[in-house]
């Protein structure tokens, strides 16, 4: 029979990457954090949560999984495995509670209750297997992923063994619903005996009475009982009452459980979770989408000379947006050798930020095989990626601020090679501007020397022409209003404006605006 | 079960009237009063006459379906007030359930539907004991057939089927469920059974039970919700059986209703001694009228001194009825009209005899006494009700006109008269119209004169009025002069 790892991995050699400590500074900054701690709420009934910390390094392991996710984009795929793993779930759910229940009774006792459950929800598994591999044939799947799955279940459900539990589980459902009794309710005593030939009072009521007009229809619906009232209890006395009655079939159900109480197919299982890793994201960017922004799947190369993003943007903020029913300004980037470093200026609150975010965003859910913001796409996977974020609300006192910052810097360029991605945030902007732009130097100096590709956001437009491997990106301004920002990045060479004085026009107070002002 | 004592093979409409039913019949011809007569303080009859004449027949078959049941109710009066009697307690006495049947609570409205059932078994039973002491008693088609039915279907197998169920309903030996599993094993398809006689015996004192301790909450909630699930299918199926049985009771109560209404009527005039009899009516293209002695109900329901008028012709669509003021022309008018409408209805006439054709709908055009001095939009208000006949009224009809179109002048008021009343004439309508224009009843005369009756208030050489309308063509004046002598 067709084996099926699982569709995260594609063999269990890939499996096992190193797991990232889900505190390091790099989440948070990148707020990555917010974003998975979402996704595994969600699915942490499901046990893959750690697959966030795990950045895959295999290009084909990430392709594997870009083109289930890339599946899953259509919305009929979608909702075929979303109900698929759901219903799965849920049924074996309910036999793990049951499950669990039989396994505490003790030798004499029985629970006929527990037992038709069990076999109720065989039935329900069977349906399930059976309606998804008779669905998913023929049907148009592109993913190695997905294929190879609908091809273990095509296999199991025709196997012997499952034909075979199939048939049980049939056969002695249709036994059960042969089964006719009678039960008298009095007071608060309960029998039950065989079905008698007993006439339904409904009818006789009806024909008794149809000579004064009455419409024969019949409103008889099949009622259950609201699960949520049901009392074990008395369901299992009222099981065990119809037994003593029906004596071979109840024999049956016992030999059933005896061998099919453990039916769940560990792949199926497996499946029927792991896939929520795709389906929650599908989940989780489809507001977005709805906002008219663009998900792509990048090219990945082994090769570090080109990258870039078109239309990217913070997912988080966007999600934000969403319930203003608008979304953030895009922005795209590009680096082809022997670019390497973009040194991003521009005002305050401009979208530099973010857009350090989005850089980082984009590589590290692209390494994880999922669709990541933007309309085109092309990178290669990094070995690391760091941050390097401004702390504002650091305890650290002022001047031991810089003392910080340097410390943290070796050693993240100790570990970096020339295919780690790098991004520092607002770095040495606790010192002097002569030491700054000094250390400055030396940092891309550094960062050129490794080759590595980073982001430097910074207020030192002299760095933004340092070498060969710079390229220099600006954040803009809205030019007809004052004190409004574009949040649009652009690629060009720095303004060298005194942004400042952007935001003091915008509240009256340039020089000449407040001479007048004071001159009243 | 079937009444079917107001026409022959079907239900009477016993919806509430509509306003457009109503008037303005109802005022200008005075109908209140014969319908006060006839309910004498009953309200359910008060509705069933009204609906009744409302709701007038224009198929003299069926007239003639209602004039048999009604000889059987001259005949035998007292057999007709024993049977609207027997409804009548009938529905009084499950009237308090009624609220009950609305409840939210499942277990309420099965117990009063089972209260209601309950309750009119011996009101049903009483019905059939009725139909078998007077099974020769009727020579009407429409009663026999009643009478028979309830033989039919209230036998005694019913009565003793319906018994039982009633008393098994009660649940006083416990319920039985009948259970079935669905295809997940769980049990479902809770249905009521019925007991058989062997379910009383040993054999369910020896079946496996289980009994539920004392503080069992969820127990019993359990149970209770199972036992509901069984009580909802057969609710529903009970209410409607209650509401079914009330149903032909409550009709049967009404259109006896209307019979008891013409006895009531009967008595009053009898007591008044003023003459009334058996209506002929007949599907006849050719309009006939052969009435002698006909008066009018508030007048003589009033006690006041009647007067009797006469017609006699064949083939004439128009009256024309001239004469002098407060000469009995109104008067005369309502009397067709309240006459037509209680013949058309299987009732009796206020006349020594009636003989008339069928007309399809009775139409009144009246102006209002107060409103004769007010002329400003007076006439837009007349041809705006004219015009709403105009859309409904259809050949064969028969329409009465009282002193229409008097507020504009003779030459205007009478070309408007000419012009309606030729073109109603011509589509088959029978039209009487009291006018005091003289000008229209000329033009009348001259070209109309083969179809037309020309009527008048009598009023003797000395001027006084006998307020008897009699043959007589129109004169120049309407004798205002004798008004104002009479006065000043």
């Amino acid at each position: 029979m067709k084996e099926f790892y699982s569709i995260l991995y594609e063999s269990p050699q890939v499996e096992g990457s190193e797991k990232e400590d889900s505190g390091e500074r790099k989440f948070l900054n990148l707020n990555l954090d917010q974003v998975f701690d979402k996704l595994i709420k969600s699915n942490e009934a499901y046990g893959f949560s750690d697959v966030y910390y795990q950045p895959l390094t295999d290009i084909e392991a990430v392709r594997y999984r870009q083109e289930i996710c890339r599946d899953f984009d259509n919305a009929d795929f979608f909702e075929l495995y979303h109900s698929f793993a759901e219903n799965i779930n849920e049924t074996e759910e309910k036999m793990a509670e049951i499950q669990t229940k039989l396994s505490k009774l003790h030798g004499f006792e029985n629970d006929y209750y527990l037992k038709a459950g069990a076999l109720g929800l065989a039935n329900r598994y069977c349906r399930i297997i059976l309606n998804m591999a008779n669905f998913v044939r023929g049907k148009r799947i592109l993913s190695r992923g997905l294929r190879a799955f609908n091809e273990y279940l095509a296999d199991y459900a025709s196997s012997p063994d499952f034909q075979d539990f199939y048939r049980d589980t049939k056969d002695l459902i249709g036994k059960f619903q042969n089964i006719n009794v009678v039960m008298r309710v009095s007071d608060r005593t309960v029998n039950i005996r065989p079905f008698d030939d007993q006439r339904n009072m409904n009818t006789e009521i009806e024909s008794l009475f149809s000579r004064f007009n009455i419409n024969g229809e019949k409103r008889y619906t099949s009622e259950h009982m609201s699960e949520s009232r049901i009392s074990p209890n008395v369901s299992r006395d009222l099981y065990s009452m119809i037994a003593q009655w029906n004596k071979d079939v109840f024999k049956e159900l016992d030999e059933f459980i005896t061998k099919h109480l453990y039916f769940n197919d560990k792949t199926v299982s497996r499946f029927s979770r792991e896939v929520h890793f795709y389906l929650s994201w599908q989940t989780y960017i489809s507001s977005v989408k709805r906002t008219g922004l663009s998900f792509c799947y990048p090219e990945i190369s082994n090769d570090t000379t080109d990258v870039f993003c078109q239309d990217c943007f913070d997912l988080v903020l966007a999600r934000n947006l969403v319930f203003e029913e608008n979304h953030p300004v895009t922005n795209s980037f590009e680096l082809h050798s022997p670019e390497k470093i973009i040194v991003l200026t521009g005002p305050n609150q401009g979208g530099k930020t973010t857009f350090a975010r989005s850089f980082g965003q984009f590589f590290y859910l692209a390494s994880l095989g999922l669709s990541v913001p933007g309309s085109a796409a092309k990178m290669f996977l990094p070995d690391h990626i760091f941050t390097h974020f401004n702390m504002e609300e650091n305890a650290v006192a002022h001047d031991g601020k810089l003392k910080d910052e340097l410390i943290r810097l070796k050693s993240i360029l100790e570990k970096t090679t020339n295919r780690s991605v790098l991004i520092i945030n607002e770095i040495f902007s606790s010192t002097t501007l002569k030491d700054a732009l000094e250390l400055g130097r030396i940092m891309m100096k550094d960062l050129s020397e490794k080759g590595c590709l980073a982001l430097s956001v910074t207020f030192l437009d002299e760095l933004s022409t340092f070498d060969e491997h710079t390229v220099s990106y600006v954040a803009g301004i809205n030019k007809d209003i004052p004190g409004e920002r574009s949040y649009h990045i652009s690629r060009r060479a720095s303004d060298g404006i005194a942004y400042a004085e952007d935001i003091a026009r915008k509240y009256h107070l340039t020089y000449s605006d407040l001479k007048e002002r004071l001159a009243k | 079960m079937n009444v079917y004592l107001l026409l022959k093979n079907s239900d009477f409409n016993l919806d509430d009237l509509t306003e457009e039913e109503i008037e303005p019949l109802n005022s200008d011809l005075s109908l209140d009063i014969i319908f006060k007569a006839m309910a004498k303080g009953d309200d359910v009859i008060y509705g069933a006459v009204r609906k009744v004449m409302f709701r007038y027949l224009t198929d003299s078959s069926e007239i003639t379906y209602r004039q048999e049941i009604l000889n059987d109710a001259f005949a035998k009066p007292k057999e007709f007030k024993k049977l609207y009697e027997i409804a009548s307690e009938a529905l009084d006495a499950t009237k308090k359930q009624d609220y009950w049947l609305n409840s939210q609570i499942l277990t309420t409205r099965f117990q009063s539907a089972v209260s209601v059932l309950e309750g009119f078994i011996p009101f049903l039973q009483e019905l059939r004991k009725f139909a078998d002491q007077n099974k020769n008693a009727f020579s009407s088609y429409g009663m026999n057939r009643l009478l028979s039915e309830i033989k039919e279907e209230i036998d005694d197998d019913f009565i003793r089927k319906a018994k039982d169920l009633v008393s098994e309903l009660e649940f006083k030996d416990g319920m039985l469920l009948g259970l079935t599993f669905d295809n997940d094993a769980s049990l479902a398809g809770y249905q009521l059974l019925r007991k058989t006689s062997e379910d009383n015996k040993i054999k369910w004192k020896m079946a496996p039970k289980v009994t539920l301790a004392v503080n069992d909450e969820s127990g019993m909630e359990d149970i209770s919700d199972r036992t509901n699930l069984a009580l909802s299918q057969s609710v529903d199926t009970l209410t409607e059986a209650a509401g079914n049985v009330k149903d032909f009771l409550f009709r049967l109560q009404t259109e006896i209703g209307f019979y008891i209404g013409v006895l009531n009527l009967t008595d009053t005039l009898k007591e008044k001694n003023v003459s009334y009899c058996m209506p002929l009516i007949s599907d006849s293209t050719m309009k006939k009228r052969h009435i002698a002695g006909l008066s009018e109900a508030t007048v003589v329901l009033s006690g006041e001194n009647a007067v009797h008028n006469d017609i006699d012709s064949e083939g004439k669509s128009l009256y024309i009825i001239t004469g002098a003021n407060q000469g009995g022309k109104s008067t005369f008018l309502r009397s067709i009209g309240q006459a037509q409408m209680m013949a058309q209805s299987g009732c009796i006439v206020m006349a020594q005899s009636f003989e008339s054709h069928v007309v399809s709908g009775i139409f009144t055009h009246f102006s209002k006494l107060e409103d004769r001095t007010m002329k400003s939009g007076k006439l837009d208000e007349e041809l705006l009700r004219m015009s709403g006949i105009a859309d409904r009224i259809r050949s064969n009809a028969l329409i009465l006109f009282n002193e229409s179109f008097q507020s504009t002048n003779e030459r205007e008021g009478s070309e408007i008269c000419r012009e309606i009343v030729n073109a109603l004439v011509e589509d088959g309508i029978e039209v009487f119209f009291v006018t005091h224009f003289f000008t229209f009843a000329e033009n009348v005369l001259e070209h109309m004169k083969d179809e037309s009756v020309f009527l008048k208030a009598e009023r003797m050489s000395g001027g006084q009025r006998t307020f008897k309308i009699v043959p007589g063509l129109p004169e120049e004046t309407a004798y205002g002069r004798d008004l104002y002598d009479s006065i000043f």
